[in-house]
């Protein structure tokens, strides 16, 4: 074969350039870390490569809704434990006062007051605010609290207090009333998995079973009584409580599973039995520590699903880290080896390139 | 008889001369681009007829050849028509390439920051902070979509100012192809057809070989020794000493859809898609297979994005209770922003294009398809013809004369009077008009519903709702596109596959035709280039025997004194 000066010329230095270019190319690996510096270097592992790049984020994300949910979640758990001790020491209270006999007037009015106080400790724990000043247990309203503290003006049955122990229909009679909304909020945990970050007033304070003990015959000796049935929320459990240990008849609901109570036909012969309130109190006091309790658990199986998702998520992320570094990262031991290899024959294509080029039969011509 | 001897050795001198010529010649050349080495045909003058028999008279030159194939140089045009072909087309879609892969300027980092911020909203609806961010987020994916669409019309103008500097130099290499069929004409006329022009053949070779870079043709040698050169399917770009000249137009209706023009005379040949090989096949190749698509592909994404959110968004209810309003710029009603219809010059009547989102499920977003779309008038018979042209899919109209196709519906409310054509884009330009409606962050609609006061009865804002941002942030991985098989981001990676892959393959087209021309370079320089050590070996060869020609001159003399001195 013949070769022509300028071939020779355009081969070596031809040769020279590619070995150049693929040690640009290994440089460029070695200095980013990257395997695939464009999806052209191979197509199929950069499609992999963002498909898992989004999974990986978007499984972060899940992690952080888990943090927001978490921190409600405690924050809840912590007011509910504040409201459990809040009903314990109602209890307390309730079995000291129920021996009447015993008490002095003052002693009475010590526990009255505790009582009290123990409402509004109450008051403020559900109106609990989580850490961006929304209210927790307002459901979607979290911009409004969830009782009104001092109450509002709607129809309930009262103590009459012309005819104390008879009762009378009073249209703005001052209860506690749930503002609030019912609905619980969802956050995203995991691809298919949501959870609640919180339970409204609604079903957590409200519908309290509780009882009344009616005297259904005040001449018979001794008079009969019967024990009726009716829900309250928590609230009004407490101030009822107090109310008792005031000597006063409790603040009933105008509707809900309480048959009449009185009514003008009944006014004489059913009258709420006023020494028999403290004991009724305990009795509600129990039915609303046993609601907190079921609540506070419900959300500790939550707090539980947030630490098995989140370990869940963890691992996830971990295995498509290091399949995406499988997919897309250089082998650094190979790329080193490679770029060695590639320095080598760049020096030897030059080294055959000036060797080469230094032949000539003019040299010999003298 | 002496003047025959003086006369051989004359022959000799000046056929040694002019091997030293040549040889100086060929010596002289070695660098030059296209150059076939020459050499001198030396044959033995006719012989002297004796008694004693014929006497050598000598030696000439019969002509002066160049080292030529026909057939290695018709190969080598061919392969460097494919290889520069290839080679631009990849350079081009390797631009793309890095565009939409690097982190830096690719749409996947935005689009995630934008999701993650709906999640935030989700988080806590109540926060104006988190609002705030989320319409940051929106700016800024806005920002990259234009960004992105602004990149990709950057390079369609780069590659139809490379089209017009190629056809410029096509135009300067057929004229002179002409000029230098006349003057060979006229020097093998000069030569009585005998010897050939053999540097004026080489430089024509070379400008064709040039010429090939750019667009592939085909060459038909005439007996008069000029070339006729034909392009595309036939066309005839040079004919004897007369060359045509290619034209680029502005495309009708899209004037950035540049057309390839023959021009002969008065008449306008539209050759665009006849032409194969070189740089104007490979950019219009780029064009079409690679330009057109991603940014098809791209305004697909910013449509799915405006219909899937904006649908969502409406369904909810904002800080003030209100209903919730477009996020994006609107996309429903007759021609929203985003599409766009052009008519072709010395059309008639108006069309109209909406995104189809009367059915069930918003079907547009997973029917879209990112491609355009023409659509024909034939006045004669009164009917419409819808043609897909990724693929060239005919639809034919419903019978409202409407076309309800591929999540679109294209009307015509005034019918066209003459024969017309209509270019329909709804999604082309999309991402570069994508825009936010709405400014203030309460007006994210991230509530699912409204409540109730308690006391009033009347309808009140709830601020804790996050039912509408949950089903928001769910749309990230919806598969709401492509049929309902990809979300928002798995069709983004598609066009980044795409791309990904044309390129990929371009690359391996290119490297193979790369080694296919190397060897077409290397069998003609086999054959027709310089060789240093040849050429020193040649010129001593020449000396030797220019010395040895004028020894024998000298010898001669030499006889010739003797004899004088005999006689004297």
């Amino acid at each position: 074969m013949r070769v022509s000066n300028m071939l020779a010329q355009q081969l070596g230095v031809d040769a020279i350039l590619n070995q150049q270019a693929r040690m640009t190319k290994t440089q460029m690996q070695l200095s980013s870390g990257m395997r695939v510096l464009t999806p052209a270097d191979d197509p199929a592992a950069a499609t992999r490569a963002l498909d898992l790049q989004e999974a990986i984020r978007v499984t972060t994300q899940y992690q952080d809704n888990i943090a927001a949910a978490r921190n409600r979640l405690t924050t809840e758990d912590s007011a509910l434990d504040y409201g459990t001790n809040v009903l314990q020491r109602a209890r307390e209270l309730a079995i000291q006062g129920a021996n009447q006999g015993a008490l002095t007037a003052q002693d009475k009015r010590a526990l009255e007051q505790e009582a009290r106080q123990l409402l509004s400790e109450m008051e403020s724990i559900v109106n609990t605010v989580d850490s961006n000043g929304d209210y927790l247990f307002s459901g979607y309203r979290t911009d409004a609290k969830a009782y009104d503290p001092a109450g509002a003006p709607v129809a309930g049955l009262e103590p009459n207090p012309a005819a104390p122990p008879a009762y009378v229909q009073n249209a703005a009679s001052v209860q506690y009333v749930y503002q609030g909304e019912n609905s619980q909020r969802l956050l995203q945990i995991g691809a298919s998995r949501t959870i609640a970050d919180g339970d409204p007033g609604s079903s957590v304070f409200e519908d309290i079973p509780s009882v009344t003990t009616v005297t259904t015959d005040a001449t018979a000796t001794p008079p009969t009584t019967a024990s009726r049935a009716f829900s309250q929320n928590i609230l009004m459990v407490l101030r009822n409580f107090a109310d008792a240990l005031a000597g006063k008849s409790p603040t009933l609901p105008d509707t809900g599973a309480l048959p009449p109570l009185v009514d003008t036909a009944a006014l004489s012969t059913e009258q709420i039995d006023a020494d028999d309130t403290i004991q009724d109190s305990i009795t509600n006091l129990d039915a609303a520590l046993e609601q907190l309790l079921n609540t506070r658990t419900t959300v500790g199986a939550r707090l539980n699903a947030l630490d098995e998702q989140e370990s869940l998520n963890e691992k996830f992320i971990l295995d498509s880290k290091s399949f995406l570094s499988d997919t897309q990262d250089l082998d650094y031991a190979e790329a080193i080896g490679r770029f060695n290899l590639e320095n080598t024959a760049l020096q030897a294509a030059q080294q055959a390139y000036v060797k080469v080029q230094g032949l000539s039969l003019f040299d010999f011509i003298r | 008889m002496s003047g025959s001897l003086f006369s051989i050795g004359v022959s000799g001198l000046q056929l040694a001369q002019m091997g030293l010529n040549t040889t100086s010649h060929n010596i002289a050349n070695v660098n030059t681009a296209g150059f076939s080495r020459q050499r001198v045909e030396q044959v033995e003058r006719n012989p002297f007829f004796t008694g004693g028999g014929f006497l050598g008279q000598g030696t000439e030159s019969s002509t002066v050849i160049r080292y030529f194939d026909n057939f290695l140089s018709q190969e080598l045009r061919n392969s460097a028509s494919s290889f520069t072909e290839l080679d631009k087309y990849h350079a081009l879609a390797g631009e793309v390439d890095e565009l939409l892969a690097d982190a830096s300027v690719g749409l996947q980092p935005v689009l995630r920051d934008f999701f993650d911020a709906v999640h935030e909203v989700a988080d806590d609806p109540a926060s104006l902070p988190a609002r705030q961010v989320l319409l940051s987020a929106s700016e800024n994916l806005m920002g990259r979509f234009q960004a992105l669409g602004t990149q990709l019309e950057a390079m369609r103008a780069r590659a139809n100012s490379d089209l017009e500097s190629a056809v410029a130099d096509v135009n300067t290499y057929a004229d002179g192809i002409a000029e230098l069929n006349s003057r060979i004409v006229f020097e093998l006329g000069r030569g009585g057809g005998v010897h050939a022009p053999n540097d004026l053949l080489d430089q024509r070779d070379q400008l064709l070989a040039q010429l090939a870079e750019k667009v592939n043709v085909k060459t038909i040698e005439m007996a008069d020794g000029s070339l006729n050169v034909f392009i595309g399917s036939g066309q005839s770009l040079v004919q004897g000493a007369n060359a045509s000249h290619l034209d680029v137009l502005d495309g009708d209706p899209d004037p950035e859809q540049k057309e390839i023009a023959l021009v002969n005379g008065a008449s306008t040949t539209i050759v665009t898609n006849l032409l194969d090989g070189g740089l104007l096949g490979g950019i219009r190749d780029f064009v079409s297979q690679v330009l057109d698509p991603a940014q098809n592909e791209l305004g697909r994404v910013a449509t799915g994005l405006v219909l899937e959110f904006n649908a969502q968004h409406r369904l909810g209810y904002d800080l003030q209770g209100d209903t919730g309003i477009d996020f994006f710029t609107s996309a429903l009603g007759a021609n929203p922003p985003y599409a766009t219809v052009m008519a072709t010059s010395g059309s008639t009547g108006s069309v109209t294009v909406a995104y189809d989102l009367t059915t069930v499920g918003n079907l547009a977003p997973a029917e879209l398809q990112a491609s355009d779309y023409r659509l024909d008038y034939v006045q004669s018979t009164g009917t419409f013809s819808l043609t897909r042209l990724s693929d060239d899919f005919r639809f034919t109209p419903n019978a409202t004369g409407t076309f309800n196709v591929d999540g679109l519906n294209i009307a015509a409310p005034t019918v066209p009077t003459t024969d017309s054509q209509f270019l329909i884009r709804p999604v082309h330009d999309a991402s570069n008009r994508i825009g936010l409606a709405i400014a203030d962050p309460r007006d994210i609609a991230a509530a699912e519903s409204l409540g109730t006061d308690p006391i009033t009865l009347a309808p009140i804002p709830l601020v804790g709702d996050n039912g509408n941002a949950l089903k928001l942030a769910a749309l990230e991985t919806k598969k709401s596109m492509l049929g309902g098989s990809a979300s928002l981001e798995d069709t983004y990676g598609q066009l980044v596959s795409n791309v990904g892959s044309r390129t990929h393959s371009a690359q391996i087209n290119r490297d193979a035709q790369k080694v296919l021309h190397d060897r077409s370079v290397a069998n003609r320089e086999e054959l027709a280039g310089v060789n240093l050590d040849e050429e020193a070996a040649n010129l001593l060869n020449y000396q030797r025997a220019y010395q040895a020609s004028a020894q024998v001159v000298a010898t001669i003399n030499s006889v010739f004194d003797i004899l004088f001195d005999a006689v004297r």
